[in-house]
């Protein structure tokens, strides 16, 4: 036999319906009793065995800390990218500089070049030397050391005598 | 219900598909088959392809003086639509350019967008035009060559055009060795022209020419220029060319003939002072040629060195008279004598002796009628008659060396080869190349062969020492040393007709020092001395020449030659 229907107790204290939203005061309808329900699942080990809660200034310093590290790391990660970027840029400052600087010494050195050259030019070596005074010998004189080879020809030409004859 | 119009839509599904096929169809063209050449039209107008030219090598003495090298210049240009005021831009830019402002502003007005307005600018003039901030001009850098040296060795260095390549000498000859490779450098650039940071570079570095190192002793050249200068000018001629060689390397130590030009401004010299007149003109060498005469006798043994041959003055050769240079009687003359009084008709009874076969072969064993491959540009072989076309008269004017024609280096390489014991030795220019890295690249020795033995070069070589010391070459002795050497004079053929001009000679010597151990030859060559007479002209000059020689090269005395036989009384 059947027993008449009758209102079982509710496991747990009443508790207000959450308002609907979008609707002051409504009705949380299924969803929300099924948010309800899960909230309730949640604390229920909480209450079985409960453990002390973590204190919130604790969780606050744990996420600032984050926050500094993530900072410093990206603050760094910033800061090595810069500083790879202008040590970067240095040297191609200093390469350009370099290579300007090569290129100034090399159109230095034509320019030496050319004054070796023209400086060295028998014909301005003969004008100097004849303005000063100097001019080519008559006679060509071989002087030999007393101790040194004997003269092929066989003569005295440190006097310049004449072979032929 | 209505059913929907199927033709219209078949219509519009066929013009879709065309129209879709027609995309497709020119997008496989576009894709495929002009995909190259598209893509090559795109990357030419991002990509900018600059030549960066090579740097000419240099052009050296033996010893490292410079005689041509490459100097930093500046190209000046204008675009003339940038041009302010033309006439006001070529009044201040013509004194720093060197050209009229009539003729500045005529350029400054052409309509074109680039026009030189002077080229190969010196680095300090094109400052000086660029402080003036004038618009509309601009600057290129370039290279200037410049011959420091001037008009020393001009004729054999040659010189360069404005686009720095060889027009003359050894700057044409050695143009590719001289020139390098020049380099390029391909970028990528944006709409304004300006390159992008990051996008194709690619550079490739010119590679410098290589410096080419002569066999020329610039301090002896310039001597011997100097010498030829001052005799041309005594004796009033109207050119003259100087040879000095060593005569055991082939090396050319020094080579000029006056009147010469400066190469920094060879636009101002008349083009016929560019030749090198030693290696590229011919002249008959006139009694010079007796010594191939006297060494093929000797060689072929025909005639005693003691033996006398009777010598008159005249001799009548064919239908032609030939005589000596002055009037004598019969003289009983051996071989020595024969040279040392350059007796024309002494020599024509030698070679009648020697032979038309062997005379011919000896002219061309001595290297008469082909070039001697001394590495310059134009340089002329010659002429010797035919073998088939030798009869006496022939052989009678080759053995005092008229009707043959030869270079004065080929002259002067006979001179060497008696020198040289009786090998001819190749004459050269070049001594050695450096390549861009600074690595030394020796020219191989000359190539040589036998000519004579080298007991007929020392027979020979007696005998051109006697006819120095007591015979027509007596102006070229020089104190304390013994001189081997053979004057010559000889006639001037007519230019466009035959015969000979009249009163009008080539006064030449040639010899070599010392005699008993020759280390350089040393031909003098007149043309049309106001002394006719080689021995007069042409002497004094090898003697000033051969005395800076042994002064340059510390030449040292030798063991003199014996005097070879002979019959006339020694002066």
């Amino acid at each position: 036999m059947s027993s008449p229907a009758r209102k079982l107790p509710p496991r747990t204290p009443a508790r207000k319906p959450a308002p609907e939203r979008g609707k002051p005061g409504g009705g949380g309808g299924a969803g929300a009793n099924r948010r309800a329900q899960r909230g309730d699942g949640a604390k229920r080990p909480l209450r079985s065995r409960p453990r002390p809660a973590t204190p919130p200034r604790r969780r606050k310093k744990h996420h600032v800390g984050f926050a500094v590290t993530s900072s410093v790391l990206v603050g760094l990660m910033v800061l090595g990218i810069v500083v790879l970027n202008v040590l970067l840029a240095q040297q191609s400052f200093h390469l350009e500089e370099s290579e300007r600087r090569i290129d100034a010494l090399g159109r230095e050195r034509l320019v030496l070049v050319r004054e070796q050259a023209t400086l060295s030019a028998p014909g301005r070596i003969a004008g100097w030397a004849s303005r000063h005074g100097m001019r080519l010998p008559d006679d060509i004189r071989i002087l030999r050391a007393p101790n040194g080879p004997p003269d092929p020809a066989g003569t005295d030409t440190s006097r310049a005598s004449g072979i032929g004859g | 219900m209505k059913r929907p119009p199927i033709g219209r839509l078949l219509a519009l599904l066929v013009a879709m598909s065309l129209a879709l096929g027609a995309i497709f169809f020119r997008l496989a063209i576009l894709q495929v088959s002009q995909a190259s050449e598209l893509r090559a039209r795109a990357t030419d107008q991002r990509l900018q392809t600059i030549v960066l030219p090579a740097q000419r090598g240099e052009i050296q003495d033996r010893s490292g003086g410079r005689l041509a090298l490459s100097v930093p210049a500046v190209d000046v240009y204008a675009d003339p639509r940038n041009v302010e005021d033309a006439w006001t831009t070529a009044i201040r830019l013509s004194p720093l350019i060197g050209e009229t402002a009539g003729s500045l502003a005529s350029k400054l007005t052409t309509d074109a967008t680039f026009v030189y307005l002077a080229r190969q600018v010196e680095v300090e003039a094109a400052e000086q035009i660029d402080e003036l901030g004038l618009p509309g001009i601009g600057f290129l850098e370039a290279t200037k060559r410049f011959y420091p040296s001037g008009s020393v060795a001009s004729q054999v260095v040659g010189f360069v055009g404005v686009d720095g390549d060889g027009l003359a000498g050894l700057e044409f000859e050695y143009q590719d060795l001289l020139a390098g490779t020049p380099g390029e450098r391909m970028q990528e650039l944006d709409p304004t022209g300006k390159p992008i940071v990051g996008g194709v570079h690619v550079e490739r570095t010119p590679v410098a020419g290589a410096t080419v190192v002569t066999t020329i002793d610039r301090e002896l050249q310039f001597q011997a220029q100097a010498a030829l200068e001052e005799a041309v000018e005594n004796q009033r001629a109207r050119r003259g060319t100087v040879i000095v060689m060593d005569p055991r390397t082939g090396d050319i130590l020094a080579m000029a003939s006056y009147p010469w030009f400066d190469p920094n401004a060879f636009g101002e010299a008349l083009p016929s002072t560019y030749r090198n007149r030693a290696v590229t003109d011919m002249f008959e060498p006139g009694s010079t040629n007796k010594v191939i005469t006297a060494a093929a006798a000797v060689q072929e043994g025909v005639l005693a060195l003691d033996q006398r041959l009777p010598v008159a003055w005249t001799m009548k050769v064919g239908e032609f008279t030939i005589h000596d240079s002055h009037p004598h009687g019969v003289q009983r003359m051996m071989l020595g004598d024969i040279i040392a009084e350059s007796s024309n008709i002494g020599a024509v009874h030698v070679a009648n002796r020697v032979g038309a076969s062997d005379m011919a072969t000896y002219l061309a064993r001595f290297g008469l009628g082909a070039e001697t491959g001394v590495g310059f540009p134009g340089e002329a072989s010659g002429i010797t008659v035919p073998f088939y076309r030798w009869d006496e008269v022939i052989l009678a004017t080759t053995a005092y060396g008229q009707g043959i024609a030869a270079t004065p280096l080929q002259m002067a390489s006979v001179f060497a080869t008696i020198a040289n014991h009786g090998r001819w030795v190749q004459p050269r220019l070049l001594r050695a190349t450096i390549d861009a890295d600074g690595v030394r690249h020796d020219t191989p020795p000359s190539p040589t062969r036998r000519v004579v033995s080298e007991e007929t070069a020392r027979t020979v070589g007696g005998m051109l020492a006697f006819a120095v010391e007591h015979g027509t070459g007596a102006n070229a002795r020089i104190d304390g040393y013994q001189v081997a050497g053979k004057t010559g004079t000889s006639r001037i053929p007519l230019k466009d007709a035959a015969g000979y001009e009249v009163g009008q000679y080539i006064a030449s010597f040639i010899g070599y020092l010392p005699a008993g151990d020759p280390q350089v030859v040393v031909a003098a060559i007149l043309d049309r001395p106001a002394q006719g007479y080689g021995g007069l002209a042409a002497a004094p000059l090898f003697e000033r020449i051969a005395r800076a020689a042994i002064a340059q090269l510390r030449i040292e005395p030798a063991s003199p030659l014996p005097p070879p036989p002979h019959a006339l009384p020694i002066r």
